[in-house]
């Protein structure tokens, strides 16, 4: 009995031992799946906001850097999360300038569509007559010599 | 038709024609048509070839990756480079099933390229070893094989 209680006890010291070791393990293991995690929110924001019409080329270098040193185990996971959030903010902040951007050149597409339009129909309409007025300006005065 | 007329039509198609190609650049100016991914490896030299072939186990294979991104927005690489042998084809269809021994990440904007010195680890000895480096693109919250890679083969020694 004392045998089976003292294995017991030996069981419950290993397993103990065992969990100790997997949770010393497994933080480095969660910590590089919560980095890529946070990575890819960060990249979400950056995709948004170029299919948005944004420059993102300033959010890329610091996406990349904060990869660079992910790699190099230079940050924390405080750190990571600082720096992906900032990068998500900024993000969406080129977003909305972006979106008014978009509208704009949106307003102004169709307003060159219409006046090439409407500059097309002039042409069609005035430009024979302006041009044989000014023909006739032009070289009106001349006499056929008999 | 009098010779007014047929100058006028001449006239209304020349600026139509004008307007047409002035205005559908603007329009049409950010589409892409074609999108695609580069990958390639480049020697310790950094040009096409003099890629290593002979190695001794625990060394590291030098080389230079190169990405690029011409897929209209940025992308999120993934390069991964496997251990494996002439009895596994590689597919562009599934990720080869070879050993994991080295992966790159990098973020690339559109119409870009890098290029990385990489270090590769080799740990097991074997003739004929393939080394595949595939490229995943980080979509919907994981890494997914492009269906882009090259190999390299070698010859591995045990080390004396």
């Amino acid at each position: 009995m004392d045998l089976l209680i003292l294995k017991k006890s030996q069981g419950i010291f290993l397993l103990i031992l065992f969990l100790t070791l997997i949770f010393t393990l497994f933080p480095c293991v969660n910590a590089q799946v919560e980095s890529y995690e946070v990575l890819g929110d960060a990249y979400a924001a950056i995709y948004d906001a170029s299919e948005a019409g944004a420059d993102v080329d300033a959010l890329v270098s610091r996406i990349n850097l904060l990869i660079m040193e992910i790699d190099g185990g230079l940050l924390t996971e405080e750190e990571i999360q600082e720096i992906s959030n900032s990068i998500i903010v900024d993000s969406q902040m080129l977003m909305a300038e972006a979106v008014a951007q978009g509208n704009f050149d949106t307003v102004l597409r169709i307003t060159v569509t219409l006046t090439a339009l409407f500059l097309s129909y002039i042409v069609w309409r005035r430009l024979p007559g302006f041009f044989w007025r000014s023909w006739l300006r032009l070289r009106g005065d001349w006499r056929v010599q008999g | 038709m009098r010779p007014d007329e047929r100058l006028s039509i001449a006239l209304v198609a020349i600026f139509l024609a004008v307007g047409v190609l002035t205005i559908f650049p603007v329009i049409l100016g950010d589409r892409v048509v074609e999108p695609f991914s580069e990958l390639g490896i480049l020697g310790p030299t950094g040009k096409l070839g003099d890629y290593p072939s002979e190695l001794v186990v625990g060394d590291s294979l030098e080389l230079f990756l190169y990405l690029g991104n011409h897929e209209g927005y940025p992308v999120f690489y993934r390069a991964v480079a496997k251990i494996g042998d002439q009895e596994t084809n590689v597919t562009d269809t599934s990720p080869y099933p070879g050993e994991e021994v080295f992966s790159y990440e990098q973020v690339l904007g559109d119409e870009c390229n890098h290029t990385a010195a990489v270090s590769i680890p080799i740990d097991e000895a074997g003739l004929n070893r393939r080394l595949v480096i595939e490229l995943y693109k980080y979509q919907e919250n994981q890494f997914i094989y492009d269906g882009l890679w090259v190999q390299l083969w070698l010859n591995v020694t045990e080390a004396r």
